[in-house]
């Protein structure tokens, strides 16, 4: 439950992160492909080669031998370390704003 | 023996032969059964294609039943001199007092057509004239005492330009002794001939001498409206016919109207993006727009079943071929934004409003504003703005309106990346498949360099690990796990110690 709870707010953390980039980088990327549309195809083939090389990492953690459990064990732990303390972060600065108001 | 057997054969030879010769088939034709050549009314036209040395085209001009008014009118006339009114006032004399007239279409060579019309006062015979030619075996058609004037582009009769109206060319006031109706020898088809005694010959089995000008056929064409939404999906919704009152009772099972009739055609200018058959199973489709434009939605009836609609299905059959012309429904209109601005091409469209959808009328997505509705001024506004908006990065960056992704599509993985976003973004999605646990191993397929369609493959390792080394390898993967665990279970700790800090507030990121 509990860790369903802090996926959520994983996926929501890097969703946010990917739109952001998006918004910012549009209409660079829309002016690179009107204008230079082949530095545009070059750009578009380093980030397919990316995603090319990750689809290789399923092997590669199968080659290595590690256990699918210590997998799950890792990413639960950099889910917990990069939403927890946001969420306590969060808590703490509604608490400051409360005695800022109050006091 | 041998002698009585060819005496019989021969006997029996010269028996048969002349019933062959004598007896007449039952199929037999008159040699005048080729001359008279007809057409429909929706054939009354004439066009021009690359004729001659200068290639003289003109688009067709479609007189239909007009050419009766074609003639009085002096602005159609290629001079206005005395033959041209003796003509004028001779035709209306012919068809006011008991004379005969007719109108042909001629085609004497590739590439040009005329027409021309006849006719012949009342003080004339008014007899048809059958000739045949047993050398040239030309079957002919004649008047005597005929008066004729033709229907010519400008310049077939100038010999050069582009001047393409088509005129009345009367060469003489005076009545022609003989002149050709119809050959079977010479590319001419009679519309009619009226007030003259058909006079056939005898056997004569040929087509019918068309009397009067024919009715023209009934035009049917297909209704529909369309729907277009900001992403620049078109939905098409088709109605019923102009004749079918009811088409959604018809039972679609019917082999009349079950197969496909009608063919909806999508075009952006003059490119034809998409087109679909469809039957009235499927009254509702959609296109999706190619950016900013003009577009165009065509339909028409096609494969037109000629059957008729047993009881109890009493609705009008789809369409009989005669007596019916279908006729393609077009739509005109221009994609600018969030404003649609359209025509139909009357009458063949017959687009109409209904419930949820448009009708064919100018969708003006503007308010109209009463002069101190501040609101609804600031809504033109906004309307303005937004087209604006769409127009400038039409402009600038060659985006159209349907490549704007929705917002939760630019907020998620969903979105298919290209360019700089696509380098920046990759980490990202490696992370998030990561996290998704769509890491599981599949082979690797390699493509061996020059060599096609050959792969080297890798295996998932672990499972031949487990076969060889099956105690070994659950011995390192303990040790890796513990490892792990050690590794997650001191940083948590470091962690939970920070985190009951209330002085600190520093966040922990991830370094991509």
């Amino acid at each position: 439950m509990i860790e369903s709870i802090f996926l959520v707010i994983f996926n929501t953390v890097l969703n946010f992160l990917v739109g952001i980039i998006r918004l910012i980088l549009l209409p660079i990327d829309a002016l690179i492909q009107a204008w230079i549309p082949d530095l545009s195809n070059g750009l578009t083939a380093i980030g397919d080669l990316i995603v090319i090389m990750t689809q290789t990492i399923g092997w590669a953690i199968s080659a290595a031998g590690i256990p699918s459990s210590v997998v799950a064990l890792i990413a639960s732990y950099w889910i917990f370390v990069v939403t927890v303390p946001v969420s306590v972060w969060f808590i703490k600065l509604v608490l400051k704003w409360y005695k800022a108001l109050r006091g | 023996m041998i002698k009585k057997i060819i005496l019989i054969l021969t006997a029996l030879i010269f028996t048969i032969t002349p019933l062959f010769i004598l007896v007449p088939s039952a199929s037999a034709v008159s040699d005048y059964d080729q001359a008279y050549r007809t057409i429909g009314v929706e054939d009354m036209s004439i066009e021009m294609n690359n004729y001659g040395s200068n290639n003289l085209s003109c688009d067709e001009f479609f007189i239909g039943l007009n050419w009766s008014d074609f003639i009085q009118d002096e602005d159609n006339w290629r001079q206005k001199t005395q033959t041209y009114y003796d003509f004028r006032d001779n035709f209306n004399d012919a068809i006011n007092n008991d004379g005969a007239w007719g109108v042909t279409k001629r085609s004497p060579s590739s590439g040009y057509e005329y027409i021309t019309i006849f006719f012949s006062k009342e003080s004339y015979t008014h007899n048809l004239n059958w000739f045949y030619n047993p050398i040239t075996e030309a079957q002919t058609v004649n008047l005597n005492n005929v008066y004729t004037g033709g229907i010519y582009f400008t310049n077939y009769l100038t010999g050069s330009g582009t001047n393409c109206k088509p005129v009345l060319s009367v060469n003489s006031a005076n009545p022609n002794p003989g002149a050709v109706l119809v050959s079977n020898n010479s590319n001419a088809w009679n519309f009619f001939i009226h007030g003259y005694n058909p006079n056939y010959p005898v056997d004569y089995e040929g087509e019918l001498v068309q009397e009067e000008a024919p009715t023209p056929k009934t035009n049917i064409y297909p209704r529909f409206s369309y729907s277009i939404n900001q992403q620049g999906q078109v939905t098409v919704h088709y109605l019923s016919s102009n004749l079918i009152q009811n088409p959604q009772s018809i039972d679609c099972t019917m082999p009349a109207v079950g197969a496909y009739n009608l063919r909806v055609s999508f075009y952006k200018g003059s490119t034809l993006l998409q087109t679909r058959d469809i039957d009235c199973t499927e009254p509702i489709f959609d296109f999706q727009t190619d950016g900013l434009g003009d577009y165009s939605i065509e339909m028409e009836y096609i494969n037109a079943p000629d059957l008729e609609l047993p009881p109890p299905y009493l609705y009008q059959p789809l369409f009989p071929l005669e007596g019916y012309n279908p006729v393609k429904s077009i739509v005109n209109f221009s994609y600018i934004g969030f404003i649609v601005s359209g025509s139909n091409t009357q009458p063949q469209a017959d687009c109409t409003a209904g419930s949820g959808v448009n009708s064919c009328d100018v969708q003006n997505e503007f308010n109209d504003c009463d002069w101190a509705d501040f609101g609804c001024h600031l809504s033109n506004f906004i309307i303005q703005l937004q087209i604006w908006v769409f127009n400038m990065l039409y402009a600038v960056f060659g985006i159209t309106p349907n490549q704007i992704p929705q917002i939760e599509q630019i907020f998620s993985f969903e979105l298919d990346t290209h360019g700089l976003t696509s380098v920046v973004t990759a980490p990202l999605s490696v992370f998030n498949n990561l996290i998704s646990s769509s890491y599981t191993c599949s082979p690797l397929n390699l493509p061996l360099p020059n060599l096609d369609n050959k792969n080297i493959v890798l295996p998932c390792l672990t499972p031949i690990y487990e076969d060889h080394f099956s105690s070994g390898f659950v011995m390192y993967q303990t040790i890796i796990t513990g490892i792990a665990f050690y590794y997650v279970t001191v940083n948590l700790l470091r962690h939970f110690k920070e985190l009951t800090d209330p002085k600190k507030d520093s966040i922990e990121v991830i370094k991509l």
